[in-house]
Parts: C-alpha cells; sequence; structure tokens
C-alpha cells in the first residue's frame, strides 16, 4: 500500500514538475516572440521616417519655376523637386491605401504607404505595418493650412504596428506591437 | 520514506526559486521592450517642439531689426508685456497648438508646457526652459548675463516610462545669433 502511495505522490509531482516547466518555456518563448516584433516595428518605424525626412527636406529643390507642393491632403502629399539632382524637376509623391488593400494581413489596420516618384511605381510597395500617415501644413506664422502655396513647414506622424498580432499568455486581447513617431520638416527651399 | 520527501521538497523549493527569477527576468524584459516604445514616442514628441521653436525668431528685438550687442536682448526670458498669454497645459488634439502662432520667439516657450496624447500612448507632457548660456560652454550652467546663446531644455514625461528606474527623457538645443 505504502508503495502504491509512494508511486501515485511521485507521479503527481512529476506531472507538476513537467506543467511548469512547460509554462516556463512558454512564457520565454512569449517574451521572446514579444521582444522580436517589437524591434522588427521600431526597426520599419525609423527606417520609413529617415526617408519621408530625407524626401520631404528636398520639397521644392531646384523648382524655381510653378508650385512646389502641388497636392497637400492629410495622408497625401505630392511635390516637385530635382529628387535625384540630375537637372530634371521631378514630382514625388507619398499616398496611403485603403485598409482594404491588406485585408488578407493579420492586423486590420495596417495600409500601404506608396511613394511614387513621377508617377511610378504606381502600386510597389512592401508592407511594414503601417497603420496611420497624418500630414500637417503650417505657414510662416504657425498656423495651421491646407492652401499648398502657404506651406512653410510639414508635419508628419507616422504610426507602425505589427503585422502579425499574437496572442499572448493570461491575455484576451490580441497583443499588437508598434511605436509612433512625429516630426516638422522645414524645407529650405519653402522659407 | 523520511529522507526520500525532505529531497523531494527541497527539489520542487528550488525549482519554486528558478521558475520564480527566471518570470522576475521575463517580466523586466516585457518592461523595458514596452518602455522602449514610449521612449521612441516621447524623444520625437520632444523633438516635435524642439522643431516648432527653431520656426521663430531668436529674440523679440530680432524681429524688428538687427541685434548688435548682447544689451539689445531681452533681459526676462518669457511672454513680453502686451503679448496673448496661454493658459496651461497648451493642449490640441488636431495637432495645432496656441504656441504655434501665439509664440514669436525663442525664450517665449520658457515656462511654457503642453500635453499631447498619440495613437499609442500619452498623455505625455512636454515641458519647456529657455536660459542664456556661455556659448564657450554651452552644455554648462545657465548664464547670469545675457549671451548670443539660448539653451533650450525640453522635458518629456510618459505616463508610461516607470520615473523611478529611468528619468524622464531630456532634450537640449542651442540656439545661436
Amino acid at each position: 500500500m505504502a508503495y502504491l502511495l509512494e508511486l501515485v505522490g511521485s507521479t503527481i509531482i512529476g506531472g507538476l514538475v513537467i506543467l511548469m516547466i512547460l509554462q516556463l518555456n512558454s512564457s520565454i518563448l512569449d517574451s521572446s516572440t514579444t521582444l522580436s516584433m517589437d524591434k522588427l516595428s521600431q526597426t520599419n518605424l525609423t527606417s520609413l521616417v529617415e526617408e519621408i525626412e530625407y524626401d520631404l527636406r528636398k520639397i521644392g529643390f531646384k523648382a524655381t519655376t510653378g508650385a512646389k507642393i502641388i497636392t497637400a491632403g492629410t495622408n497625401t502629399i505630392s511635390y516637385r523637386c530635382d529628387i535625384d539632382n540630375n537637372g530634371t524637376i521631378d514630382t514625388v509623391a507619398y499616398l496611403m491605401s485603403d485598409t482594404t488593400a491588406l485585408s488578407s494581413t493579420a492586423n486590420p489596420r495596417d495600409r500601404l504607404l506608396y511613394r511614387t516618384v513621377n508617377g511610378s511605381p504606381s502600386n510597389l510597395t512592401s508592407n511594414l505595418g503601417v497603420t496611420n500617415f497624418r500630414l500637417w501644413y503650417y505657414t510662416s506664422g504657425g498656423a495651421l493650412t491646407t492652401t499648398a502655396s502657404q506651406v512653410r513647414s510639414v508635419k508628419f506622424a507616422l504610426t507602425i504596428e505589427g503585422v502579425y498580432p499574437f496572442r499572448r499568455q493570461f491575455e484576451d486581447t490580441l497583443y499588437v506591437s508598434g511605436a509612433y513617431i512625429e516630426r516638422i520638416i522645414q524645407p529650405n527651399n519653402l522659407r | 520514506m523520511e529522507s526520500n520527501l525532505l529531497l523531494t521538497v527541497g527539489a520542487m523549493a528550488l525549482l519554486a526559486i528558478f521558475i520564480l527569477s527566471t518570470n522576475r527576468l521575463l517580466l523586466n524584459n516585457n518592461e523595458i521592450v514596452s518602455e522602449s516604445e514610449y521612449i521612441v514616442s516621447t524623444v520625437s514628441l520632444g523633438q516635435t517642439l524642439i522643431d516648432e521653436v527653431k520656426t521663430k525668431y531668436f529674440d523679440e528685438n530680432a524681429i524688428t531689426g538687427n541685434i548688435t550687442s548682447t544689451s539689445q536682448l531681452s533681459s526676462t526670458l518669457g511672454r513680453e508685456t502686451g503679448e496673448t498669454s496661454i493658459s496651461f497645459p497648451d493642449t490640441s488634439s488636431i495637432s495645432n497648438f496656441l504656441s504655434n502662432t501665439l509664440y514669436d520667439d525663442v525664450d517665449d516657450y520658457n515656462g511654457y508646457w503642453r500635453v499631447v496624447r498619440t495613437p499609442r500612448g500619452g498623455p505625455d507632457t512636454i515641458r519647456a526652459r529657455v536660459e542664456y548660456v556661455d556659448l564657450t560652454n554651452p552644455g554648462g550652467a545657465a548664464s547670469g548675463v545675457r549671451t548670443f546663446g539660448k539653451r533650450l531644455t525640453v522635458r518629456v514625461k510618459s505616463p508610461y516610462i516607470d520615473s523611478t528606474k529611468i528619468p524622464p527623457v531630456q532634450l537640449f538645443y542651442v540656439f545661436t545669433y
């Protein structure tokens, strides 16, 4: 009888130990996934911000005649400048798709952010998890404006979220990594 | 029987200690990961305020003419008499802060503060301080006399960053004339 009790007891204790180790393993996996997804989102964000900042600073570069900003929308901008410094004025545009463009992805909010130079490539981009790209335009006095000819500085805000939301331990809602950044750009050629 | 039980209890205690410390490590790790997102965001909010101040004149007296001597600079750093004041905190849901239009020079931002909400966080509190600094040592103590250098200190506090562990983000920018 004692032998049987020992056997049952040790089986229960052994089972508990295995459960604890499995739980620990799951926690480590969770933490590692969170870390990777957050790092990916932040890397995507900083890369995109660098590119947008560089491009927006070029607004009006060598465009001595005609309008420098063509469209000044809330999530669309197109402007003229010699972006590749080859003596020809180009039209650079940033525009956002709607959420249906990425309806097949796990994150329902992600959208495509297009960058085109002279209209091409028209639909070539990659999904970096952009969920919000917002633009504001200011006059020389700092007032908000939507009139392209009055714009002296441009503020943009970018939100990036993880492309793959996932469920973490003990959480009911999906975890979505991400980050937010905003910048004000004062292009030299708009002064 | 006795020794077996003791060994089992000892082993379980060791395992529990190991699991608890690993969990603590993982929690700290998750906290650092989350805070890194908010640090990116707070730095960008601080940088936005600096970018805004960069669009303003160096001094109130530089708006109307050239300044050739430090004695022509504002003696007090802050809003000039007669200029519309802002009730703090300055808030705006559409990036249209009152400072944008009501402030015209760098030192107007001395004592200014705003509260900003972002799509993924906030409210972040952003405070600005402006002081004259010696241009040969712009990172040093504030100058007691007027100089051609004004240092803007922007301090951003996020509710998601534990200030007992990580001090609020501080950004500095020196404006020269």
